[in-house]
């Protein structure tokens, strides 16, 4: 009895675990296909946000933002969040839902990081890792069920506003809310 | 029995309060960018001090310490809850006036200023870091690393 109820709650948590992922891989489509040739670039995530232990999987429920940092709402960026599920009404943001911030866009030089690094903030330390020759970088503030992470993104191609956001949107959004786990 | 909530609470405050370094995570698309490397000449070097990168936490740390630590002594004195909630209170405030004043002292450490001229170029150059495991000495051939967001000198030879 005891074994049965251990191995029940077992398939219990790992279902959980497995639902709080709750994308498709193959719903992430990165671009590979870069006009002028794939850019390189870096992301640095300050931390991603806790495993999401709903047994009922991944839902847009609490909604969606993506905002500029003049508070713009960018469509095309959120839109591409809500149909990682298909069918999911996928209201605006409310308390616990998805906003993604833009905080800074520019060139290197005019990115200020935290004083210290942190699960919430990227500090200085961070940024000694980053190469010569970064031309853009975007910095977005996410928030996913209260909790916030900040994530950094930096180009060594000349490439448009757009391009670096889609670098952003794939290499550092889909990571911290945890839809892509390498 | 009753102690046990006061003393866990006082714990839990002492423990959250030792900082770990925190590692970002870091993904590269693409081959990662390396730094750019060039040899130079320091010309001169003169010691400072440079401001220590920290966030001031003392005043709303010595708040939140006072009140739980005051709240924990009116828990284990058997207090009403009004006494509680004043002694409680009252330690906030001098905590916050604690870490207030410790946030208000200077926090610095050792730095060097360092004029140094590149290979090739007869322009003179400065830098300002933290003094490392080995200073750097005027007349030493060194090592100059810039990244995106960084410059520093290294001892060419370790």
């Amino acid at each position: 009895m005891r074994r049965s109820l251990l191995l029940c709650s077992s398939a219990l948590l790992s279902l959980a675990v497995q639902a709080g992922n709750g994308i498709d891989p193959a719903r992430l489509n990165y671009r590979h296909a870069w006009s002028g040739g794939a850019p390189r670039a870096v992301s640095i995530l300050s931390g991603q946000v806790p495993k999401n232990l709903a047994l009922t999987g991944r839902n847009f429920s609490l909604g969606v933002d993506w905002e500029d940092a003049m508070g713009r709402p960018k469509p095309e960026f959120r839109q591409q969040i809500c149909q990682l599920i298909p069918g999911d009404p996928c209201p605006p943001f409310r308390a616990g839902g998805i906003r993604i911030k833009e905080e800074y866009l520019g060139e290197p030089a005019g990115f200020r990081p935290a004083p210290l690094s942190s699960e919430q903030r990227i500090g200085p330390d961070a940024l000694s890792q980053v190469g010569h020759g970064g031309r853009r970088v975007i910095s977005l503030l996410i928030q996913d069920m209260g909790q916030v992470r900040q994530s950094l993104t930096v180009s060594f191609n000349d490439i448009g506003d757009d391009e670096l956001r889609q670098i952003a949107l794939e290499d550092a959004v889909y990571r911290v809310l945890r839809f892509r786990e390498d | 029995m009753k102690r046990f909530p006061g003393i866990a609470l006082l714990l839990m405050a002492c423990l959250t309060g030792c900082s770990s370094t925190h590692q970002a995570l870091v993904h590269h698309r693409g081959p990662p960018q390396g730094m750019q490397v060039e040899q130079a000449t320091v010309v001169a070097v003169r010691d400072i001090r440079l401001p220590l990168a920290t966030v001031n936490y003392g005043q709303g740390s010595g708040r939140d310490l006072g009140q739980l630590a005051g709240g924990a002594y009116a828990d284990m004195s058997g207090l009403p809850l009004g006494s509680g909630i004043l002694i409680s209170a009252t330690a906030g405030m001098i905590g916050s006036a604690l870490g207030s004043a410790a946030d208000s002292t200077e926090r610095s450490q050792p730095g060097q200023e360092i004029d140094y001229r590149t290979d090739g170029d007869s322009g003179l150059r400065r830098l300002q870091q933290p003094t490392g495991r080995r200073a750097i000495r005027s007349g030493e051939r060194i090592r100059i690393e810039r990244g995106s967001f960084t410059l520093r000198a290294l001892p060419a030879t370790p």
